[in-house]
């Protein structure tokens, strides 16, 4: 993977979020632009670029919200974890991919922030963690498609399997 | 051997990361985030930009009117009157304020509110869902824990302050913010001038409810009926951990008055800022 691009797409994907995050809200709740980005990444990259990728995106959206710092990189840790399980056995241009994918992401998202709650923060409402997970589903497709369309750019590299001992 | 040494690497990240968000006390991880935040503000901040003027063409613009009662609106001549009665005063208080600096010279940092306040740029709001705005200026003498505010009303607290020229300022409407709160309301006084007169002795904790507004909950329903706290009053600050000045500053204008789902006999007083805090451009922030 080149990593310039994959610093460009987080740095633009964070900026979005901070900048348009309130502007595009629906029922007073952003989408998270980031978990598409991470998602992007996960369905292309190999393995380990796209474990670390996505752990050093978390880290970077932590820097830019009130959660503890970590929270958002475990998330995504745990979200590239999931799509890289079945990144062969899925159709990496199709919408329902996109959907379903960005669904997984956001209830491991959403799931991660309430098991925290109870912790440290107070909790947060159900109800907006599930919208944000399904604005953010509903908004994938829509700018995953452009992604995948310029992947070319992250140089993303198709895992190869190791030899097979005689 | 490579993707052993990988595996073990990652799983040593996921354990800080776990740790970190789990464990260990915000504050500690607060001073690295807060200089991260000031490189992002370089695309946020035209974004926001962006987004704010074609916001400000779809939406009209806020009625910002705090001295007429909810409802209800005042006329020109209304305001007119007003404005000169204001502009007599104001000259009255500068005149007194001079003879009393030339009285007592250690006194001389009497001064309003405005004075005592630093305007801040809002370049991003918040990245996950909480609520709070990332500013920049000039942070020399600024502190977390100071107040943040706008012509009118609270805006929050800060949170995280860095040396590149960023802070970030949790808001009074993210869910883990908490003030102790007052009520009052604006009237017609003997003299037929607008005053603020205080509901009762109504005290109440305020805390934001992670959306667009906050709630007080620890009030008991017999009380709110005694007091007569009606929807439009408005929730000010009585809080010792903010500056004297800011005593009695609106946090917001109660919107709904409910018994409350969860505690028997206790009402739920649903509070709102009057305007959107997310969409501000500047806040000020209370430097002393």
């Amino acid at each position: 993977m080149r990593w310039l691009s994959w610093f460009i797409l987080a740095y633009l994907a964070l900026g979005l979020q901070s900048g348009l995050g309130s502007y595009i809200a629906w029922e007073g709740v952003p989408p998270n632009l980031v978990l598409i980005a991470v998602i992007f990444v996960a369905l292309n990259a190999p393995r380990e670029p796209a474990l670390l990728g996505a752990y050093f995106m978390g880290l970077l959206q932590d820097a830019l919200t009130q959660e503890p710092l970590g929270t958002y990189a475990l998330t995504y840790g745990l979200v590239t974890l999931l799509v890289q399980t079945g990144q062969g056995a899925v159709y990496r241009e199709h919408p329902l991919t996109h959907v379903s994918l960005t669904l997984g992401g956001g209830a491991i998202s959403g799931l991660v922030l309430f098991a925290q709650s109870l912790i440290w923060a107070p909790r947060p409402p159900v109800m907006e963690l599930v919208i944000c997970c399904i604005y953010t589903a509903a908004l994938a497709p829509v700018l995953l498609w452009p992604l995948q369309k310029a992947k070319w750019l992250f140089a993303f590299q198709v895992a190869k399997r190791s030899p097979k001992r005689a | 051997m490579r993707s052993f040494q990988f595996n073990h690497v990652f799983a040593g990240l996921m354990g800080i990361a776990l740790l970190s968000a789990f464990v260990a006390p915000k504050p500690l991880s607060d001073r690295a985030r807060a200089q991260v935040q000031v490189l992002f503000g370089v695309v946020a901040s035209p974004i926001r930009s962006a987004a704010d003027s074609v916001a400000m063409r779809f939406r009209p613009a806020e009625r910002v009117d705090l001295a007429s009662p909810p409802g209800t609106s005042r006329t020109y001549r209304e305001i007119a009157d007003e404005n000169r009665q204001l502009r007599t005063a104001l000259s009255a208080i500068v005149t007194q304020f001079q003879q009393l600096k030339n009285v007592d010279e250690e006194r001389a940092s009497l001064g309003t509110l405005r004075q005592s306040c630093r305007a801040m740029k809002v370049v991003a709001s918040d990245s996950g869902l909480r609520r709070s705005l990332s500013v920049q200026g000039n942070l020399a003498d600024i502190r977390p824990g100071m107040a943040a505010i706008y012509a009118g009303a609270l805006v929050g607290r800060l949170d995280r302050v860095a040396w590149a020229g960023g802070a970030q300022v949790q808001l009074v409407t993210d869910r883990a913010f908490r003030a102790s709160v007052h009520f009052g309301r604006q009237q017609r006084g003997s003299s037929g001038q607008r005053e603020f007169v205080p509901v009762g002795k109504l005290s109440g904790l305020i805390e934001g409810n992670g959306q667009d507004g906050m709630a007080v909950r620890n009030i008991a329903m017999k009380d709110v009926a005694e007091s007569g706290l009606a929807v439009g009053d408005w929730a000010v600050l009585y809080d010792t951990d903010y500056s004297l000045l800011l005593q009695g500053y609106q946090v917001g204008e109660v919107t709904q008055i409910s018994p409350s789902r969860t505690i028997l006999l206790f009402a739920e007083i649903q509070i709102r800022p009057v305007r959107d805090l997310r969409t501000l451009r500047e806040v000020m922030i209370l430097v002393k």
